[in-house]
């Protein structure tokens, strides 16, 4: 059973994977603020971390061809418990549409526009998202390129402007921290970029070719790591032992940028491509609920409950946290070990009982 | 169907006109009051600030003083407000004039002396939190007070606030002031070891007119200012911190003088503990230097009259870097970040002598290395007053 008939390309789906990660680029502070100037070393670490959950998420996905996660669930599980644990997922789906949403209302109400009340931007923002997802998800991937690509010149034009203020020095010492915050850091940037790609899993099902898939997403994985390494790089070179008490690292270096007063204050324009990768963000993971909703509550069409959803992850967002502090507080310290319940240990049960109950790849596709 | 459709648009296009006119953030260039520059003094209260904010006057500035004379048209003014804590001040602005203060564009926070000698920090924490400022502008520190430097009237630039960054920003090439934005200030409290090092302006007479000139550097202990240091000083603390892209070097020669103008040059700085726990400091600076001037008949065409001028200069350096070096030892202050060098490099050294820093720091040695190159003596190869034989 299939909500729509749309299919994507293993190229697009690379590129959504690296768009989606870049969305956590602003975001930066959560591991900056615990693993300070090795936060470099980390995001290499993490990423090779994250390789190893990815190919679980792959493994999971091609034993099931077609289907997606809440269908796997069913499967797996039976239809009651299946739902049951169907419901954690939306939960969690729901909870990260709303952190990212939150993000945003941070980032605007703290940076752009500090006076526009809060549910205002979020409704106009959440709005734009309600629509992309509307458009179904081939539209929605297909800007994932783009945003790649944006994000590419933005952050070399970036690295080149900045190229004279930064000091290698400021990478020194090196490893010279309790352990405990490494492994606190590595724990961030697996859990908090990279493998908020669980939600992918309501979209591998539309492939075209299932085969390219461990491609497609490793391959998306590598520039997504790729480019938060050199932002976090940058960061620290340019900022030094500030990074640790700055609340928006990513911005504030931007914000130094200056070419002989010619080039300068030109950091509005990294605000916009900071809010377009974050759309791109929560567009997805916006998808990813309804679809979840859709598959739960056995509708035939998804777009009908688009609004909705869209209405509820705006409340969320509002209520979730007090502050900006608190928000912090919890990327850092309480969100690796919640997301982790969720974005591995699910998955890999999943996968252990469905090793156990015997389900495997069905020959046919091994054989396309 | 199809009016479902047109009334769907419509009520599209309502919400749109209601949504995209109206914005709380907008921020007309005619409400606004432009500031281009703060000074921050000790009123006269017991804890109280006086902050100056020096704001232009758009309308005047490309107009000259055509009119008589009694009508001033300045391009700029300045209001003065005194409160507890920066953002009280800031405030007490917007509540006075008829314009909203702008500080994004400030280029300069002046400090009157006897503020900085109280400690600044508090003060400042509200330009490095409020969305609006940034972290680039200069920090300078004033002999006397702010308010009167900032109402210093430039001869050849309209509004003085801009002209106190332009004076820090040429005595910076010159080699005779630091440059200090608010970021770095940030970054040297943050360090255990640093000493922060702020630019010096002071009003001096050039002939007829009085002018905002650079003096040396303000040597800081956490955020209070504990003492001066000299232009000759500040030449040191710019070799060393590797930010000498040009200015002039005065050479003593065994007949007359010579001025050495540098071209481009090159510092690197290493650092080396060995077992007894002695730290030595090693600076190796390269470059390129024209002779520029010189004072006597001495014939410099030939190469070992060049080695000779270049030895000269090489020694005039090295001896500049020492002297400095141990006046800031007598200060206690770190201004060149050599803790953060260390902790850099040897971060178990460090962790044992960052408490008792200042000590260790006296105990530094230098090792200083200068190489610079001779790349030409101007448009002439030899003085036109020949030695009388």
């Amino acid at each position: 059973m299939k909500l729509d008939n749309e299919t994507i390309t293993g190229g697009q789906l690379t590129f959504a994977i690296g768009a989606f990660i870049l969305g956590s680029s602003l975001l930066t502070s959560f591991v900056l603020s615990v693993s300070a100037q090795d936060s470099w070393l980390m995001v290499l670490i993490s990423t090779l971390i994250s390789f190893l959950i990815y190919w679980m998420y792959i493994v999971l996905s091609q034993k099931f061809p077609g289907k997606d996660l809440i269908e796997i669930n069913d499967e797996v599980f039976g239809s009651i418990v299946g739902k049951i644990i169907s419901l954690f997922y939306l939960y969690f789906f729901f909870s990260l549409a709303a952190l990212n949403t939150k993000d945003v209302g941070n980032f605007v109400s703290g940076y752009v526009l500090p006076e526009s009340p809060g549910p205002v931007v979020l409704v106009m923002f959440v709005f734009i998202c309600a629509w992309a997802v509307r458009k179904g998800v081939s539209t929605m991937l297909r800007y994932g390129f783009l945003f790649t690509i944006m994000s590419v010149l933005f952050l070399g034009f970036s690295i080149i402007f900045l190229i004279k203020d930064m000091h290698f020095g400021n990478f020194l010492p090196f490893l010279h921290l309790p352990i405990a915050t490494y492994l606190q850091s590595i724990n961030i940037i697996t859990i908090i970029p990279f493998c908020e790609i669980v939600v992918f899993f309501m979209i591998f099902p539309h492939i075209d070719q299932p085969k390219k898939l461990k491609k497609s997403v490793l391959f998306g994985l590598l520039i997504g790591a790729t480019m938060l390494f050199l932002i976090i790089a940058r960061d620290t070179a340019v900022l030094g032992n500030t990074t640790n008490i700055l609340s928006m690292p990513s911005y504030e270096s931007v914000r130094i940028i200056n070419i002989s007063n010619v080039i300068t204050r030109t950091e509005i324009l990294f605000a916009i491509a900071f809010l377009v990768l974050l759309f791109f963000k929560i567009s997805i993971i916006y998808y990813a609920i309804v679809i979840t909703l859709a598959r739960i509550f056995k509708l035939r069409t998804y777009r009908p409950i688009v609004y909705v959803t869209g209405i509820i992850i705006i409340v969320y967002a509002l209520i979730t946290f007090d502050s900006p502090m608190e928000n912090a507080f919890w990327g850092s310290n309480v969100a690796p070990i919640f997301s982790s319940l969720f974005e591995v240990l699910l998955p890999l049960i999943t996968l252990i009982i469905a090793q156990i109950r015997g389900f495997q790849k069905p020959k046919e596709a091994v054989a396309r | 169907m199809k009016k479902l459709t047109t009334l769907y648009k419509i009520i599209a296009i309502l919400i749109l006109i209601t949504l995209l006119t109206g914005c709380w953030d907008k921020r007309e260039v005619d409400t606004l009051s432009i500031a281009v520059g703060f000074g921050l003094d000790i009123a006269d209260g017991d804890d109280q600030i006086e902050m100056t904010a020096q704001m232009v006057k758009p309308s005047n500035i490309s107009m000259p003083e055509k009119s008589s004379p009694q009508e001033t048209c300045e391009a700029f003014w300045n209001a003065s407000t005194v409160g507890e804590d920066t953002d009280k001040t800031i405030r007490l602005f917007n509540n006075k004039m008829s314009r909203d203060l702008y500080i994004a564009d400030s280029q300069v926070i002046v400090i009157g002396q006897d503020l900085a000698t109280r400690g600044i920090y508090q003060y400042l924490d509200y330009f490095l939190r409020d969305h609006e400022s940034r972290l680039d502008v200069f920090l300078t520190v004033c002999e006397g007070k702010a308010k009167d430097i900032m109402s210093i009237k430039p001869q050849t630039e309209s509004i003085p606030a801009m002209n106190i960054y332009d004076v820090l920003e040429n005595g910076h090439l010159d080699m005779t002031s630091v440059s200090t934005r608010l970021i770095d200030f940030a970054s040297a409290l943050l360090s255990e070891t640093t000493a922060p090092a702020l630019p010096v302006i002071k009003v001096q007479s050039l002939g007829t007119q009085n002018a905002v000139v650079c003096d040396g550097t303000a040597v800081f202990q956490k955020d209070k200012l504990i003492g001066f240091l000299s232009e000759e000083d500040t030449k040191a603390y710019m070799w060393i911190k590797n930010q000498v892209s040009s200015g002039v070097v005065y050479v003593q020669m065994p007949a007359g003088k010579a001025d050495y103008e540098i071209v481009n040059s090159k510092t690197k700085v290493g650092i080396h503990c060995d077992k007894s726990g002695k730290i030595t400091v090693k600076v190796n600076i390269t470059g390129n230097g024209i002779l520029s001037s010189q004072i006597g008949t001495e014939d410099f065409s030939q190469p070992p009259a060049v080695i000779k001028i270049e030895k000269a200069v090489n020694e005039n350096i090295k001896n500049s870097i020492l002297e400095s070096v141990q006046k800031t030892q007598q200060m206690h202050a770190d201004i060149f970040g050599f803790g953060d060098l260390l902790n850099q490099k040897f971060p178990n050294v460090y962790d044992k002598l960052k408490s008792d820093w200042s000590s260790a720091y006296q105990k530094i040695t230098l090792d200083i290395s200068v190489n610079m190159k001779t790349r030409g003596s101007g448009r002439m190869m030899k003085p036109a007053l020949t030695k009388k034989e």
